[in-house]
């Protein structure tokens, strides 16, 4: 199963390859345009400017999370997958860890950009501990949402026609039940303790706005935390056993 | 196909929950939810204008 694991994931890195230097050369693209404005504009609003690619993360990851499947059903290729000995839970895990690894690596890039521009425009460099706990931050937040546009996307795929009507249809009503609904498994995870960020962005934010006051950490509730994680890997287990059961296979083979 | 129809009623059911939901105004609960979820450096009290009403009451 390992080599399975294996030789998939190679063929997938090789498919997003494309993918990966587009990112790459947008970013830097951003940031050398930054970087011929530093005299222009105001040095801080670069700084800031250098975080704005990172909105684009969790787009990314919810068109990333169906194109990667997609494109299985496009080419066909996902009836010669489901023919070899693997599990559907190999292939939606193949898909999320190489967008987990694309998001890791616009992250990274990002990031040398943004302590670039970090030494120009402020006084103290920024905190490592604080880019390590965003970058974690964020990619976490990239898989959570690739999750469930995968489960969206197989949801649509079980369904002869209309397909990507119910998969936008499961995307907000399964989006809007795991964070109205998670909570409920809160009690049951009482036991698991608080984790604290450092919130030196947050805070700078309240501090430029001339209030000293703010605390200096973001406070994460554990067992709410643990129980959204839950629930979404609940929804990554539903919709492997989908692809692997019940997912219509394109015409024509 | 059986799958199909079992998801189209997991999914209509949900949608009803939905509509209950909001009819009770649980969608304002979200905030809430959220601010439960992750505490933010709040400032103690003197900016008004970004208080405990951000997420809603």
């Amino acid at each position: 199963m390992k080599s399975k694991f294996g030789s998939l994931l190679k063929d997938e890195v090789k498919n997003s390859l494309g993918s990966i230097i587009l990112l790459l050369a947008l970013v830097i693209v951003w940031d050398l345009f930054l970087y011929t404005r530093r005299d222009s504009w105001d040095i801080t609003l670069v700084f800031i400017l250098s975080f704005l690619p990172i909105i684009f993360l969790p787009f990314y990851a919810l068109v990333s999370g169906f194109y990667l499947l997609r494109e299985e059903w496009r080419k066909k290729t996902i009836v010669h997958l489901l023919s070899l000995p693997v599990r559907g839970i190999t292939l939606t895990s193949v898909k999320l860890l190489i967008l987990w690894i694309e998001t890791v690596i616009f992250i990274v890039v990002i990031f040398i950009g943004v302590i670039t521009f970090s030494k120009i425009a402020l006084l103290e460099p920024i905190p490592n501990q604080v880019l390590w706990q965003l970058g974690i931050l964020l990619s976490i937040i990239s898989i959570l949402v690739a999750i469930l546009s995968q489960f969206s996307y197989l949801v649509g795929r079980v369904f002869r026609s209309g397909g990507w009507l119910i998969s936008i249809w499961t995307f907000l009503v399964f989006g809007w039940v795991i964070i109205r609904y998670s909570g409920l498994l809160v009690p049951y995870l009482s036991f698991i303790p608080n984790l604290q960020l450092n919130g030196w962005f947050l805070s700078g934010i309240w501090q430029y706005l001339g209030d000293v006051t703010a605390l200096q950490t973001i406070n994460i509730h554990g067992p709410t935390a643990t129980a959204f994680f839950l629930s979404f890997f609940f929804l990554f287990l539903f919709g492997s056993w989908i692809l692997e059961k019940y997912t219509v296979m394109p015409a024509g083979e | 196909m059986r799958a199909s129809r079992v998801l189209l009623l997991v999914l209509i059911l949900l949608t009803l929950l939905f509509v209950f939901d909001y009819s009770r105004g649980g969608i304002f609960k979200i905030g809430t939810q959220m601010s439960q979820l992750i505490i933010l450096p709040a400032p103690v009290g003197n900016i008004p204008t970004l208080d405990d009403h951000w997420f809603g009451e």
